[in-house]
């Protein structure tokens, strides 16, 4: 299998049984996101145009990933991954969600970084962008932190430590460096570019 | 201090996405880009729309501009950065986010500058019909008057934005 940041041409994704859920209020980028999707051999997918139906949506059923606007009229995406990552039902708080947005604005900007999202994606969205996020999450590795004021995906894709030279102060410096040889078992990671 | 929980999910995503069968990440694109160009004629007819839409409620010409509501702007500028994903090397998404953050700005410190409202107006115009055509420089000399315009009538939305983050 390829690194984590690259996919190769030749590299084989089966989505067939995948059930995805889009949100986004703008009725032609649903169309765009679920040909995206569609084109990529997915089958079963679900569209909202506000976040109230999508949570109507997962307290009903279980999904598998969900791609949401950051930009809803009732709420922002930020908020709504926030809400899954919290209060959703146990079998969808922690499934892979990316959030597309064309401007963060201002009020969001902190939001975004602490909402729990897997990656966020700028639009204009094109389809190898999408494919390859969809890649990553899949090979993703990261942990989950579950504390009083985040709850998602560690934010760190490469844990450095203290700076060169200097012994770390902190108790969990020591469970970091650990952890990085834990993650050299499990598989070698490439940083990203576009992350959280 | 709170307490930290640290563990690790595997998702359906990762138990059944690379399962045998399926299709190339080579294949998947071009059945994705066949499936998209079916949109674009629609696509680019909604992009006009939503300029259209601007220029008639806030644009120079319009009677009633100052009682429309700048929720509305905000959401047409979005839209179009969504479907410039048809109009590669336009810049036009780039010009339509720059006009986001003129109304967010705009709308966080209640001011309304008309005039930075019809320059970023004119600029989508403009790339729309010409953005394609026009060499990198031109483009970028383009983004770098509506950000200057901004910052003039309205403020630096990157320093407003740390300002907000600081206060918490």
């Amino acid at each position: 299998m390829a690194g984590y940041g690259s996919v190769l041409a030749s590299d084989k994704i089966n989505l067939e049984k995948i059930e995805f859920l889009l949100i986004d209020p703008n009725p032609f980028f649903l169309d765009i996101m679920s040909q995206v999707i569609g084109g990529f051999g997915a089958r079963s997918i679900t569209r909202c145009h506000t976040a109230g139906q999508a949570r109507t949506v997962l307290a009903e059923r279980v999904v598998d990933f969900i791609l949401t606007d950051s930009n809803m009229a009732d709420e922002s995406g930020y908020d709504f991954i926030e809400w899954l990552r919290r209060h959703a039902i146990e079998a969808n708080r922690f499934i892979p969600a990316i959030i597309i947005t064309g401007h963060t604005r201002i009020s969001q900007v902190a939001r975004a970084r602490d909402c729990g999202a897997h990656f966020i994606i700028a639009k204009p969205i094109t389809p190898k962008v999408i494919l390859e996020r969809i890649f990553w999450v899949g090979r993703e590795n990261r942990m989950f932190i579950e504390s009083d004021t985040y709850c998602g995906l560690d934010r760190r894709f490469k844990t450095e430590g203290p700076p060169a030279g200097m012994r770390g102060r902190r108790a969990e410096d020591l469970d970091a460096a650990a952890e990085d040889e834990d993650d050299d078992l499990i598989s070698p990671i490439q940083a990203p570019k576009v992350a959280l | 201090m709170s307490k930290v929980r640290k563990f690790k999910v595997k998702s359906r995503l990762a138990t059944l996405a690379f399962q045998p069968g399926g299709i190339s990440a080579n294949q998947a694109l071009k059945q994705a880009d066949s499936a998209l160009d079916t949109l674009r004629g629609p696509a680019l007819a909604a992009l006009d729309a939503a300029i259209a839409e601007i220029e008639a409620r806030y644009g120079p010409h319009a009677a009633g501009r100052a009682g429309e509501p700048f929720e509305d702007l905000y959401r047409l500028s979005s839209s179009i950065i969504d479907m410039a994903l048809f109009l590669p090397g336009s810049s036009l998404d780039d010009a339509a986010r720059c006009f986001c953050s003129l109304v967010d700005l705009s709308h966080e410190l209640d001011i309304r500058a008309w005039d930075a409202i019809d320059v970023h107006i004119e600029a989508l115009k403009l790339l729309r019909i010409a953005g394609a055509a026009m060499s990198g420089p031109q483009r970028q000399s383009i983004l770098d008057g509506l950000g200057q315009v901004t910052r003039k009538r309205v403020g630096d939305p990157g320093e407003y934005s740390e300002r907000l983050a600081a206060a918490g």
